[in-house]
């Protein structure tokens, strides 16, 4: 899967951009704050309806203008499509080949992509929260009809929290409150089997890279820790099948529903549920160095690109300032593993070194917005 | 609408037009500019039609359902089954599964379902009254047929959990099962819909 041209118009700093790329690795080479990550973003945009630093479509949009846009030619599958989305500070419009998509879960899976980014380090310091967006964002692209499913559980969810708020706990409450169950476990079920079963692949293939990383002198663990009647697995742990989930789900639900009165949320389901990484055998959120941490989050990212990876199809690549941090050999390992995957769309400032290590690129300046190739 | 200043009735008949299901700016000014163009004589039947909707048409006081008798046809027919009640979310749903012809027995309009986050409950849908119904006819088997979206599927489950309690000897079924998961009823083709209500299973 690769973009063959990339057209961004009033998006963050960038006004207008058309870029023609190459399959291969494409170097964004400029000083900070030129537009850099910008662009990144509006690739991952196009791919998830999502940015990892806001959630706000206005901040999105070149200030002074009201409507930004970005469209994608890519080739997959040996045909060629268009992809687009336009929006406003209101809503966001997704086109595929010029038809509009009705839903935003419809994206998923149309163009793959995995962001590797400074903010990955979140996933150790963001807490639950962060983890289980980072799953659920791998997981939804590997598996598209999952948006549908995760948008529909935490619709389920805000009906039931918001009787629990304004309840009293009489009968008639209580009944009302228990409606909603059948449709929480029929739902969180899924979420729960297929985000345990995602998180168990993800970090074995993990702990494969932290171990290469770390010249096999750490190892690297993970526990998928549910809410609901302290079930936990970890690699080689069987997640029980569905039925038997429904049934931990449904008693969770009752166990939890006198706290569920009480402080008016809903205790049990996987929209508490956690991601616990080890480093031999010690906490990773607590216990990890500066070091550690972008070395787990790196091989983190790597192990979702392979899963993501169909028969040579692998995901579009984009990688935003993680190696100026890394010392050169390492950095050569990463660079020669990314860049071998497909398309790559790296970000470097002007005095990096490292940059000499990647071959056969496309070189691209970026400043102030404005994106050229250059030549040589 | 800007560019109408001169054509205020115009204006008016596309924003009403506009405020319809399904019917955007685009569809609004193409019918509005189409019905301009229409004989006096068509127009006014229209508009009587239209304007005669309020006094006509009114919900069956037993059922809920759209009629212009009351009771409606359906609740005054004695060649129907009325030991079954089939309990569905809009008039039109009734429509869609009248049309498949298999189902002979009574209807009850909740003319809604359950969604705290829109301030609806149980008092803002038709439930207190389907639960009368329940307590005075020789009812026997009652029929969840709400739409298998989230609400539809809550709305069926809280419904099954007020009756069983009651002790009623009434069969309580559902019988979305067979439709697609967060489909419509009234958008559901009548093979699909007979073959789901014949499919009915007890909740
Ligand atoms: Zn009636």
């Amino acid at each position: 899967m690769h973009i063959h041209q990339l057209r961004i118009q009033n998006f963050r700093n960038i006004r207008e951009a058309s870029l023609d790329l190459t399959p291969g690795v494409q170097l964004l080479i400029g000083r900070n704050a030129q537009g850099k990550t910008s662009l990144l973003e509006a690739v991952y945009l196009l791919a998830t309806a999502t940015s990892h630093r806001t959630h706000n479509n206005r901040e999105l949009i070149t200030q002074g203008e009201t409507t930004a846009f970005i469209e994608a030619e890519f080739d997959r599958d040996g045909s060629r499509h268009r992809l687009s989305t336009g929006f406003d500070s209101k809503e966001r419009r997704f086109r595929i080949d010029e038809k509009p998509l009705k839903r935003v879960s419809d994206l998923y899976g149309i163009l793959k992509a995995v962001f590797f980014s400074p903010e990955d380090l979140e996933f150790l310091s963001g807490g639950p929260i962060a983890r289980r967006r980072t799953m659920d964002l791998g997981l939804c692209q590997q598996n598209p009809p999952l948006v549908r499913v995760l948008l529909d559980y935490r619709k389920a969810l805000k009906q039931r929290n918001t009787l629990l708020r304004q309840a009293d706990a009489s009968i008639t409450t209580r009944n009302l409150v228990k409606a909603w169950n059948p449709e929480l476990i029929r739902l969180g079920t899924q979420i729960l089997s297929q985000r345990a079963d995602y998180t168990l692949k993800l970090v074995e293939k993990a702990s494969d890279y932290y171990a290469s990383i770390t010249g096999s002198r750490e190892n690297l663990a993970g526990v998928y820790r549910s809410s609901m009647t302290h079930l936990a697995w970890r690699k080689g742990g069987e997640i029980p099948d569905e039925k038997d989930l429904k049934r931990y789900f449904e008693i969770a639900l009752e166990e939890t529903v006198e706290k569920d009165f009480l402080y008016r949320q809903t205790h049990a389901g996987p929209h508490r549920d956690d991601i616990v990484l080890e480093v031999c055998g010690k906490s990773a959120e607590r216990y990890a160095s500066q070091g550690q941490r972008r070395s787990i989050v790196l091989a983190l990212k790597l192990a979702e690109r392979d899963l993501l990876t169909s028969p040579n199809d692998p995901p579009i690549l984009l990688v935003d300032d993680v190696t100026h941090e890394m010392d050169m050999r390492r950095c050569d390992r990463f660079l020669e593993n990314i860049c071998s995957s497909g398309q790559v769309f790296l970000t470097f400032t002007e005095t990096e070194s490292h940059r000499g290590l990647i071959k056969n690129a496309t070189e691209w300046h970026v400043q102030d917005g404005m994106i050229s190739r250059r030549s040589g | 609408m800007k560019g109408f200043q001169n054509l205020p009735t115009i204006e008016n008949l596309i924003t009403e037009l506009n405020r319809l299901p399904g019917i955007g700016p685009k569809s609004a000014t193409a019918l509005a500019y189409h019905l301009v163009h229409l004989p006096a004589e068509r127009l006014n039947r229209l508009a009587e039609t239209i304007s005669a909707i309020p006094g006509k048409i009114l919900n069956c006081s037993i059922c809920g359902n759209l009629t212009e008798e009351n009771p409606c046809r359906i609740c005054s027919d004695p060649g129907r089954d009325h030991t079954m009640i089939c309990v569905v979310e809009k008039p039109m749903d009734v429509l869609s599964i009248e049309r498949t012809g298999i189902y002979r027995g009574l209807y009850h309009v909740l003319g809604g379902v359950l969604s705290p986050l829109d301030g609806i409950g149980p008092a803002q849908i038709r439930i207190r009254e389907l639960l009368e119904r329940l307590k005075s006819a020789e009812v026997k088997e009652i029929i969840l047929a709400t739409n298998p979206s989230i609400e539809g599927e809550a709305t069926a489950s809280y419904l099954c959990d007020t009756i069983a309690p009651l002790d009623l000897g009434i069969t309580v079924t559902r019988f979305s099962r067979g439709l697609p998961v967060g489909g419509e009823l009234t958008y559901t083709d009548t093979e699909t819909l007979s073959l789901a209500l014949q499919s009915r299973k007890p909740f």
